[in-house]
């Protein structure tokens, strides 16, 4: 996962260059991304928003540097337009744009604007270091100055030396004003309608990584800012959500943050520029995001990555952004984007494909499963590859009790919670309906066993197969590779018994190698949906072998080195066959892993957790006692010895590491000798 | 008093009722999605992403007659410098030698055009804007940074010319006597063409302190200053773009004909100009010309100027020749070094030629037929034998491969049984018109899989059925074969295949497939595309293929450097052109315009242009160029994101539909190379299929083998399209009905 957060820092800046050229092209000079559970990664979809055009001024009134945007229910645009400090209103229905200039010659630096329900008018402005409420009249249509949101007098919350630089502003459906202080790390100043200061709202927190856990043990609070410059990084900007969440972006932390009124996160995503400069809330409480690299991103209400596009204006196409500053959403999901750079207005508009997922995403999001899916169906055709609407068509199929499409729907999508519901129901309908074989099978087989302590026919049964044993037993490899079951159930006397009477050979260690990592490799095939994270086409013969193979052999070789200085008594081949047979619970374990996995749900992972814990358990008891036997050691050295190994390893893999290392400097030396000497000559 | 009022309950009771039954009906209409707001659309149908009403405002149309339109008698020509050195039925050229300046009169019009950027302010006195010859070039000793001349008489050059024999014009000498360039300049007319030539052999390079890399000749021939002129200048970006002379604008437009030359960069371009020409128009319907590049296009960049960069007051565009180009001379592993330029000048000669326009063909669209024809004459183009129907193209993506544990697995897509099904299915209902174009059809795989092995992925018996079916119809089949672009996937190239870059590194592209695959992407030497596809043309005639579907055989040209010698793209041009016409004709992919000559079909026409924001209009100039002589095809429209509006665009522009298509479910190709095709499953399709080509059909049928005369703008997104044969179709972009001259419904077209 953070791998792929890291990829998406460093190469979204090479998107717009370096993607690969798109000849069903839709008119737009950007690709449009989705994230793919079942891909892992961003890939291409449909185009979802087309750049419709893109204004230097307002019905005559130039840009300067607009900071801050947004929209009101009457899909009125405001502008804070910082360079000249003053807002701009205007409606884009009207066909020649007359718009109207608010606190020109009063405001410095608006930064930030907002727009209430009444249509009351909140500035921040980052210049006079206030921010103001302009009532609105309704019927005269004008603006009033009616409330100055200052700096907290007295206030324990901002001391003296601490400056107070109000950005953004925002107000929720109750009239609370939020300010996004630059550079505060307290969070948003909420302030009541009327200005009264109130405190501090969704600031961030230093997040529990394990360095930061330890100097929290370490260190006082004084230390650690000083020394670590451990501080929580200052919210940057902030929106108000259809439910009257707030949602933050954080620099250098990617996606946002939904908080509701307790001031507890409810959204986090994983997935996001760490360069956000705005977010904005859609109609369907859908999410936008806007990084200063000109990326805009739509997040559904749940937090899930629906697109990506836009980019970096290397040539100045429609649609890019060379300082991307702030982003607003109308009811019709038109995105207003501003650059700060180019002093431009960005308007796109949602194409066929976005409407479809909107409205696929409306339906589904108040619940309406079954309504959906004709929507989501046609957003399928559109890209068959389309993450969420497999999950939407698969909630739909649940909903309508078709558990087994849903089961189908929510595995193309990797979406283990569904899937595992699905199936739980799929598994209940298969056990009642077969609960009168199972219950005759059962008291059959019970009945059986009683008959079976009276009458002994078992032994009849069971007579051709020892017979097969015995013969088989006179093979010398048969014997050797059966000892393997001898060792799981004495290991003591197993690991004895490979030492002093070379009851294995090498060979029959290496079969048995084998045939657990043949177990093993099958294992990835076949483990359950709910319980592996391995896609099939990832798997891999090489890598697996280098994953698997090369630790053992490295351990064999280092504990066998380790021990021989040790004063260990083992011998090379005695440490690699009781290596090998130690592995022996595997063969016993994975298979039956492999059963539970397919028959179990996520209710009842705890088993197969369980399961898979006990076998490591023993694994490791196993090797204490191998150690112990081959070498002779006491069980505490035993363990030692065991680090010791463990460490070897590692050392030799570092070591192997570094002489590559200085190989391919060598090899690099000489051929850049070469090409010199080439292109001088 | 209550019985009266138990009608009035029924009546409120029968309502509730309705209305409960409306609402309950709404939600699975999904009639509570709101469409989006009418201002929305008026901007969209007014915006540079359609062509735009043509209005001249009466006023400032007088101001252009009256003070910005040249008015010269031949006394006043004279008193100005000029000689007159050349004229015919259209036209008369004067030369003024000290400047290397033109003035070249329209007879049927009388309009004037000059070289130089007229209607100066007192204040603009640079001279570039009066030099017709700009020369730019390196010193040797310190090749990081170019310089630029831009004063023929502050360099002291000497400027000689004699009549040429035999034809209107002459032969000027210039030499520049300080750099030791000396050119042969040839100017004349031809019709009404005004022909600039120099041949490369000639041209001298004396002193060696100076190496030659470029020039440009007439660089603001047409310009034309501020919002005065009511014109446009055209650009071919993609489909075609104008620049309304109306506003000013801080930026520029440069871009290399026929894309990146990945001999030089390692990136692809994001401006597509597939034709080597460029236009202006001064006077709508009154006076423009078409510049054409007829040699010297492989090392041609077009150079676009706007009104307000950098205290310029002109539009004015023009090609620039490439002598020689930079690249870095690379001194280690990592790939640095200085920046320098090779010792070999490129090898083409240059040739303009401005074609002249006036009256009614002073437009987009006469600049298209000027251009049409000048193909036709040179037999680049030929006409094309109308059918009752349009074609539609199929392209069946038969099988690709992905990752297994142990190699590869192949991943069945579409068998040759599965396409035939398809074939039939499409043609019994109504489709009778079909082109099969077959991808993934090699062992070798699909996608970063070429060159492909000739060998089928499938038995060669059921694609024989197959072919014969085709055959027996009348229709024609394809397969898609990948000459140019290869990849480390590739089995078939050896190391010795691939080309190398100037600065003799591997030739390497780095895309990124999704946001974590990086691919790289790889060239053959055109050498080796070329023994490759001879190779290939034994094997593909044993299986019944004769005919191939290139990929960015034509769309891709590069210069590149081998054993010691450094190739320009001039040369890996011939060699393509002698692949191309080893086989019959061949569909290409985004073909740029020396591939026409060989083209039975294009495919993936750019339906838009790269939309920067000075563009003002979307032009359908290339497809104007090819309608009625070579078939276009739409990109795949399985990723059409703007529904009716692209297939009502298609038919303004007179294209065909287009699809990618596979049997299975598209969720299979999810783990391979081809997921960027993300939905491609013919029963997801068969009803768009169908429905779209059969609206489609019913306005294009009426015009196929026809060629467009005239497209007019009746308001903001309703379009009137004329064909030679007298018919109309007319298209309305619009969610409203369009009542005019004739009424066309909301979204729909009408064909007359």
């Amino acid at each position: 996962m953070k791998k792929i957060l890291i990829f998406i820092l460093l190469v979204c800046l090479f998107l717009v260059s370096a993607a690969p050229k798109v000849r069903a092209d839709n008119g737009v000079p950007y690709q449009t991304f989705t994230f793919s559970r079942s891909q892992r990664d961003l890939v291409r979809t449909q185009d979802a928003y087309v750049p419709l055009s893109l204004a230097k001024e307002i019905g005559g009134h130039e840009l300067n540097n607009p900071a801050d945007i947004a929209i009101d229910a009457f899909e009125n645009v405001f502008i804070a337009d910082r360079g000249n400090g003053r807002i701009i209103k205007f409606n884009p229905e009207e066909d020649v744009l007359a718009p109207e200039i608010i606190g020109a010659g009063f405001l410095l630096e608006p930064t930030g604007v907002a727009v209430d329900r009444e249509g009351n008018l909140y500035v921040a402005d980052i210049g006079r270091e206030e921010a103001y409420r302009y009532a609105y009249d309704g019927e005269s249509g004008t603006y009033e100055l009616t409330v100055t949101y200052k700096r907290p007098q007295d206030s324990p919350l901002l001391l003296e030396d601490e400056p107070f630089k109000p950005s953004k502003i925002q107000v929720d459906n109750g009239g609370n004003v939020f300010l996004v202080l630059s550079g505060n790390i307290n969070g948003l100043a909420q302030y009541k309608n009327d200005g009264e200061f109130f405190g501090y709202f969704g600031g961030n927190e230093i997040p529990p990584t394990f360095r930061n856990i330890l100097r929290f043990l370490l260190f006082n609070e004084e230390q650690r800012r000083k020394w670590f410059k451990m501080i929580p990084s200052p919210v940057y900007n902030a929106a108000v959500d259809q439910k009257g969440s707030i949602i933050t972006v954080t620099k250098a932390a990617f996606g946002f943050k939904k908080l509701n009124i307790g001031n507890t996160v409810i959204t986090e995503t994983l997935f996001g520029s760490p360069e956000n400069e705005d977010v904005a809330v859609g109609p369907i409480n859908n999410v936008f995001t806007i990084s200063e690299d000109g990326f805009i991103y739509e997040y559904s209400d749940e937090g899930d990555l629906l697109f990506i596009f836009g980019g970096r204006a290397v040539t100045s196409q429609k649609g890019l952004f060379a300082k991307a500053s702030a982003i607003a959403v109308d009811s019709r999901n038109n995105i207003y984007a501003l650059d700060s750079e180019n002093s431009s207005l960005q308007i796109f508009y949602p194409t066929a494909f976005a409407d479809a997922v909107h409205q696929a995403l409306a339906l589904y999001q108040k619940g309406h499963y079954l309504e959906s899916k004709v929507h989501w169906e046609k957003v399928l055709k559109m890209n068959s590859l389309f993450d969420l609407a497999h999950v939407g068509l698969g909630s739909a199929s649940f909903a309508s009790g078709d558990y087994r499409e849903a089961m189908a729907s929510f595995r193309l999508a990797r979406d283990k919670t569904g899937y595992s519901e699905s199936f739980w129901e799929v598994r209940n309908i298969y056990l009642l309906q077969n609960a009168g074989t199972y219950l005759v099978v059962l008291f059959s087989l019970l009945a059986l066993y009683l008959v079976n302590l009276k009458l002994k026919f078992m032994a009849y049964v069971r007579r051709p197969f020892s017979a097969l044993h015995r013969r088989l037993k006179e093979q010398r490899l048969y014997r050797e590779l059966a000892y393997a079951f001898t060792v799981l159930r004495h290991p003591i006397d197993g690991f004895y018994g490979i030492k002093r009477e070379g009851k294995t050979s090498v060979l029959s260690a290496t079969l048995l190698l084998a045939g657990i990592y043949g177990l093993y490799i099958a294992s990835l095939y076949l483990t359950g949906f709910l319980f592996s994270n391995r896609i099939t086409f990832e798997i891999n013969l090489f890598e697996e072998s280098v994953k698997v193979l090369v630790p053992f052999g490295l351990f064999v070789i280092a504990n066998y080195l380790v021990c021989s200085i040790r004063e260990g008594e083992g011998r090379f081949r005695h440490v690699y066959q009781a290596s090998v047979y130690c592995l022996a619970p595997l063969l016993v374990a994975l298979p039956i892993l492999l059963l539970l996995s397919n028959i179990l749900t996520l209710n009842e992972s705890f088993v197969y957790e369980f399961g898979t814990f006990v076998t490591y358990f023993v694994l490791a008891i196993y090797l204490v006692l191998m150690v112990k036997e081959i070498h002779n050691y006491s069980f505490s050295s035993s363990i030692a010895n065991i680090l010791l190994s463990v460490f070897t390893a590692l050392m030799i893999a570092v070591v192997v590491f570094i002489v590559y290392l200085l190989l391919n400097e060598i090899a690099s030396f000489l051929i850049n000798i070469w090409i010199e000497v080439r292109s001088r000559g | 008093m209550a019985k009266k009022l138990i009608p009035v309950l029924l009546v409120l009771l029968a309502a509730l009722l309705c209305s409960s039954l409306f609402a309950a009906t709404k939600p699975q209409e999904g009639g509570d999605y709101a469409k989006n707001f009418p201002y929305i659309e008026q901007r969209l149908l007014s915006s540079s992403r359609f062509t735009t009403k043509e209005e001249k405002d009466p006023e400032r149309y007088q101001e252009f007659l009256e003070n910005y339109t040249l008015k010269l008698s031949e006394e006043e020509v004279a008193a100005l410098g000029y000689e007159k050195i050349g004229e015919n039925e259209e036209l008369v050229l004067y030369f003024e030698s000290e400047s290397f300046s033109v003035l070249l009169k329209n007879k049927r019009t009388g309009y004037f055009w000059s070289s130089n950027a007229e209607f100066l302010d007192e204040s603009e006195t640079r001279t570039d804007y009066r030099t017709g010859l700009w020369v730019g070039y390196v010193i040797t000793a310190n090749i990081t940074r170019n310089y630029t001349t831009k004063n023929l008489l502050g360099e002291k050059a000497k400027v000689s010319y004699a009549n040429l024999p035999g034809k209107e014009g002459v032969r000027a000498r210039v030499d520049f006597e300080n750099l030791g360039f000396v050119f042969e300049i040839d100017l004349y007319l031809e019709g009404a063409d005004f022909v600039v030539q120099i041949d490369n052999e000639k041209i001298e390079e004396n002193n060696p302190r100076y190496r030659l890399i470029m020039i440009q000749v007439f660089p603001y021939f047409g310009s034309a200053r501020q919002d005065k002129y009511p014109g446009y200048m055209f650009i071919p970006d993609g489909s075609g773009a104008l620049v309304r002379f109306r506003e000013p604008v801080a930026d520029y437009y440069y871009a290399k004909y026929y894309g990146a030359d990945y001999g030089y960069v390692d990136a692809a371009a994001n401006r597509e100009l597939t034709l080597p020409v460029f236009g202006m128009i001064h006077d709508v319907d009154e006076n423009g010309f078409l510049g054409i590049i007829e040699s010297g296009d492989t090392c041609a960049d077009l150079s676009a100027n706007f009104w307000g960069y950098r205290n310029n007051n002109y539009f004015w565009i023009t090609p620039l020749f490439n002598f020689r180009e930079f690249y870095t001379n690379v001194i280690d592993r990592s790939e640095s070094g200085a920046p320098t330029v090779s010792e070999k000048r490129n090898p083409a000669d240059l040739k303009i030629r401005y074609r002249i326009l006036s009256g009614q063909e002073a437009d987009y669209v006469g600049m298209a037929r000027a251009y049409q024809s000048f193909l036709l004459e040179r037999g680049e183009l030929a006409p094309q034998e109308g059918r009752d129907s349009i074609p539609l193209a199929l392209d069946f993506l038969m099988a690709e491969t992905e990752p297994a544990f142990l190699f590869e697995r192949r991943v069945k897509m579409t068998t040759p049984e599965q396409a035939l099904a398809i074939y039939r299915d499409l043609r019994n209902e109504g489709i009778t018109n079909q082109r099969l174009n077959f991808l993934g059809w090699s062992k070798s795989g699909f996608v970063d899989a070429g060159p492909y092995k000739v060998r089928l992925n499938y038995s060669e018996k059921s694609y024989r059925k197959l072919f014969e079916e085709i055959k027996a119809n009348g229709d024609a089949f394809y397969f898609l074969v990948e000459y140019v672009r290869t990849s480390k996937k590739a089995t078939r190239p050896g190391s010795a295949d691939l080309a190398r870059r100037m600065s003799k590194t591997k030739m390497e592209l780095k895309l990124y497939r999704t946001l974590s695959e990086q691919v790289s992407v790889n060239f053959l030497r055109p050498e080796a595309s070329l023994e490759m596809a001879l190779a290939d043309r034994e094997r593909f005639r044993s299986k019944g293929i004769e005919n191939l579907a290139f990929q960015s055989l034509g769309n891709t040209l590069f210069s590149h450097y081998e054993n010691g010698r450094r190739h320009h793209r001039e040369e890996s041009l011939k060699h393509y052109l002698e692949l191309a016409s080893a086989y019959r004709k061949s569909a290409f992919y985004s073909p740029n315009a020396y591939m026409f000559r060989h083209a039975s079909e294009y495919y993936q026409l750019p339906l838009y242009n790269s939309q920067h924001h000075f563009f003002t209009d979307l032009v359908p100039f290339l497809p104007i160029v090819l309608k009625g002589f070579l078939e276009c095809y739409s990109p795949y429209l399985n990723f059409n994101a703007l529904g009716k509006e692209q297939i009502l665009n298609l038919i303004d522009f007179g294209v065909n539909p287009s699809y990618i298509i596979t049997w299975e479910a598209t969720t299979k190709l999810l783990y391979t190379r081809a997921n960027h095709y993300y939905s491609t499953r013919y029963a997801d399709f068969r009803e768009q299929i169908l429905e779209t080509y059969h609206y489609m059909n019913n306005a294009l049928k009426a015009v196929h083998g026809s060629a467009i005369v005239a497209r007019e703008v009746l308001d903001d997104g309703v379009v009137k399209v004329s064909y030679e044969n007298g018919r109309s179709i007319y298209i309305n972009y619009s969610s409203k009905p369009y009542r005019g001259e004739v009424n066309i419904e909301a979204e729909d077209y009408l064909v007359t």
